[in-house]
């Protein structure tokens, strides 16, 4: 069974913050101005293999004349819950309170109620009429108070409300932890019985869900620091002249794809943590400006430092074979000599061979490039950024709508918090990737540093 | 970097390590096949090199496929300081995918492949260009000794009865440096299909299964990562579409003398003294309920103003629209939203200002009232 909860109250008090953040979604539109929702909203809520349903519903427009209108129609408290029925079902009604009839179609379907007010401003027995509305719906119902502006009026809402449901949290949409969260659906699992598998099967989900999403962010994060510290651009070219004019190309190619690598790895975050109309604000990465290079490449792309060796192997491996051969009596002569006569040809005539053409081109040349960073302290700033983000992203509610001004934050302190040992993994780790080198088990390493 | 050019240098090692394996095989081969002065092979180095090597190695790598794999053999070439920058990052830029190991992997069967093909290439050569003499010798090994060790590792090939070791073939080539030899020459080379079954049964074969499987590993991971990128980059729903541009009605900041004040906010006292003080008192005040409407007060709606007085933090009901639409006599028409804490009257928010004042524009003679002095 499909639990289902409609989000119903007085127009503009945070029903739709409320489903943004129980759905943790921020595509859910929330407006400042009151009316917006006119129809109901049915949020399918999927949490890996659980879903429940949420519908964002239109603020009560009449509730003093639908009340009116039911205690017409049901003298007795057995009547109540028929007489919310017809009225659903009456055409008179739906022409006059298209409103009422919206919110509660769902109800009467089946749906329990989550009655939102403001904390932050006073009670008002104007309210009563929509509360006593929802009681003669018969469903299974909280109260959610939220302080939108402060906690002023709060002590005075719980006693109003506490006459008309049996259960009532303060829940602060914009601010309201994950705990808190899971128990608005915890106390439905007590309220309505048969929903009870159901949501511990939900509640299940959510935590395996967080867990995924705390993995994918390891993950996501190891892409970004490999890709960022070994990014280079880079252009061949016939002579150093032409390799030295590529520079500013180069330089800006390489800021602007730096720049767009580390935004697009933060979108992905985003992403991870359902955020799909998140801004942030980042300031410019901190990038060195001498890492312009123009390098004599020889053949196939090898320098000459690589070349040597490279000529060193396959000479003594030809050596070896000859030493092989006369079944060691060499003495290993052969791959020694093979090895040094090569690697000194290589290292001292690679400047010739350079200068061969074949067909009219030179087999070698020049390479301008940019890249990559050398800063020691590059990818603990980058390190430093995403994990600023992804903390706020994790305590964030799906109802916010500010954007987040992303900067290092407390890196130091989350790694003054490593072992000695940690801190000594993640040391050599940016230092292998500062090389160009791969990182053993760099997710590992930085899995600690996220946090809970 | 797209993905088709990181293909392709991907590619491009993966060649280049199949040629140094192939090539270094080859050259091994080669050492050990060409023998001694007289053309003579050591069997059982020759067994070593095409049996028992490929055998641990095969058993390595069944340990890494168990254990989650290291870098293995490839890995460690890799990380030769040989590589071009742009080829080596590449390679780190695997480690971004998690791919990385399951590369290496697929790498290191294509070398130690690559390097049967060459050690096989080389024996099939020699074996056509050149007359190998297979030989034993051992200090501690008997005849007998050695034959249950063959005969064992013959067992795959055992429909194949020409390449099946023999007590008597391995006492003819047992051989002895010190002068004692074997001298029946065309029994020398009858090893060749033993060697080679073996090459074929505990290198090429094995090897050739383990590159399948490790390809197949590699394109797997590479078809979950797609379709994990593809999933993560689902589309954001669109929100609810409001006007850009809403019509507010105008503010006014006087009412003329005198006006009827209707509460329809049931504010409290304080708030009536501050309105007759920026005001002037008025001639009624009415708490409101919303309907009917109170009766005796039509006649005095004719001739006077009437102002209402609204909680400026709740959002105008259909309830009050209704009300404020029944209400068609009077002269002028006020709606006034106040905001009020515990003691005293505060400033309107402008979020407030703004909803009140799209609400007045949608009403026939209401204008939207705001006390000039408020707080």
């Amino acid at each position: 069974m499909t639990p289902i909860f409609a989000v119903v109250g007085h127009p503009n008090k945070g029903k739709s913050s409320i489903v943004a953040t129980l759905a943790r979604d921020d595509s859910v539109a929330i407006s400042a101005e009151s009316g917006t929702t006119r129809e109901n909203q049915h949020l399918d809520v999927r949490v890996g293999d659980s879903h429940y349903m949420l519908v964002d519903t239109p603020g009560f427009q009449r509730p003093t004349r639908v009340l009116n209108w039911l205690q017409e129609h049901a003298t007795t408290a057995e009547k109540r819950q028929q007489a919310v029925q017809q009225f659903v079902s009456n055409k008179d009604c739906k022409q006059q309170f298209p409103d009422e009839v919206e919110l509660l179609t769902p109800i009467i379907d089946g749906a329990a109620i989550l009655y939102v007010v403001d904390g932050s401003r006073p009670y008002g027995p104007e309210y009563e009429a929509e509360m006593e509305i929802l009681r003669w719906t018969g469903q299974a119902s909280m109260a959610l108070i939220n302080p939108i502006e402060n906690q002023d009026h709060i002590q005075s809402w719980q006693q109003a409300l506490g006459q008309y449901f049996k259960v009532v949290r303060v829940f602060n949409a914009m601010q309201v932890d994950i705990d808190k969260q899971h128990s608005v659906l915890e106390a439905f699992s007590i309220i309505k019985q048969e929903w009870h598998t159901a949501i511990t099967k939900l509640i299940d989900a959510y935590q395996k869900v967080r867990t995924e999403q705390r993995n994918e962010s390891v993950q996501l994060l190891v892409e970004l620091l490999t890709t960022l510290c070994t990014y280079q651009v880079s252009q061949k070219v016939l002579d150093k002249n032409q390799a030295q004019a590529l520079q500013t190309a180069l330089e800006s190619q390489f800021f602007t794809d730096m720049k767009m690598i580390e935004s697009s790895a933060h979108d992905s975050l985003k992403k991870i943590y359902r955020y799909h109309n998140l801004k942030s604000e980042l300031y410019d990465l901190p990038l060195d400006k001498d890492l312009f290079n123009t390098e004599k490449w020889i053949v196939w792309g090898l320098n000459r430092k690589q070349l040597t060796v490279a000529a060193s192997m396959a000479g003594a491996a030809a050596g070896a074979a000859i030493d092989l051969g006369l079944a060691g009596s060499s003495l290993m002569l052969g791959a020694v000599g093979g090895g040094v006569i090569a690697g000194g040809s290589a290292w001292f005539g690679a400047n010739r061979i350079a200068e061969f053409k074949v067909k009219g081109l030179p087999v070698g040349g020049f390479e301008a490039r940019q890249g990559p960073i050398k800063n020691r302290n590059f990818p603990y700033v980058v390190l430093g950024r995403y994990l600023f983000l992804e903390n706020a992203l994790r305590n964030r509610t799906h109802a916010r709508r500010d954007s987040i001004q992303i900067s290092e934050g407390d890196l130091k302190d989350r790694i003054a918090q490593l072992s000695s040992s940690q801190q000594g993994e993640l040391h050599r780790s940016f230092e292998r990737l500062r090389h160009q080198k791969s990182a053993e088990d760099l997710s590992a390493v930085l899995e600690p540093l996220l946090g809970q | 970097m797209n993905i088709t050019n990181s293909h392709r240098i991907l590619s491009q090692i993966s060649f280049s390590l199949g040629f140094v394996g192939f090539i270094v095989g080859f050259l091994v081969g080669y050492g050990i096949l060409v023998g001694d002065a007289q053309g003579r092979v050591n069997l059982l180095f020759l067994l070593m090199l095409f049996a028992f090597l490929p055998v641990v190695g095969l058993i390595l790598s069944l340990a890494f496929i168990v254990l989650g794999g290291r870098k293995g053999l490839a890995g460690w070439i890799l990380e030769l300081p040989l590589l071009p920058q742009r080829l080596s990052a590449e390679i780190v830029k695997l480690e971004i995918s998690g791919n990385r190991k399951t590369w290496l992997f697929y790498q290191t069967q294509l070398l130690t492949l690559s390097f049967a093909a060459g050690g096989l290439l080389v024996y099939l050569l020699l074996l056509i260009g050149s007359d190998i003499s297979f030989v034993w010798r051992s200090t501690l090994l008997e005849a007998p000794d050695l034959l249950p060790a063959l005969n064992v590792l013959a067992l795959p090939w055992s429909f194949w009865s020409d390449a099946q070791p023999s007590l008597d073939l391995l006492l003819q080539t047992q051989d002895f440096r010190s002068g004692a030899q074997a001298t029946d020459a065309p029994l020398l080379g009858l090893w060749w299909k033993y060697i080679l079954a073996a090459q074929c049964t505990y290198n090429l074969l094995p090897r050739t299964v383990m590159l399948f499987i490790s390809r197949h590993r590699y394109l797997q991971a590479l078809r979950v990562k797609q379709r994990a990128t593809e999933l993560g980059t689902e589309p954001a729903k669109p929100g609810h579409s409001l006007d850009p541009d809403p019509v507010l009605a105008p503010v006014v900041y006087s009412v003329t003398s005198p006006y009827i004040l209707l509460d329809w906010a049931n504010s409290p006292d304080f708030c009536h003294q501050h309105l007759a003080k920026v005001l002037g008192s008025p001639s009624h005040i009415l708490p409101i309920e919303p309907l009917p409407l109170p009766a005796g007060i039509e006649e005095s709606f004719q001739s006077a103003t009437t102002l209402v007085l609204v909680k400026s933090w709740e959002p105008p009901l259909g309830e009050l629209r209704d009300y404020l639409t029944s209400l068609t006599d009077p002269s002028q028409k006020f709606i006034l939203p106040l905001d009020w804490g515990e003691t005293g009257v505060k400033p309107i928010k402008d979020i407030h200002l703004q909803e009140w004042r799209r609400f007045c524009s949608t009403l026939d003679g209401w204008q939207l009232l705001q006390l000039e002095d408020s707080p």
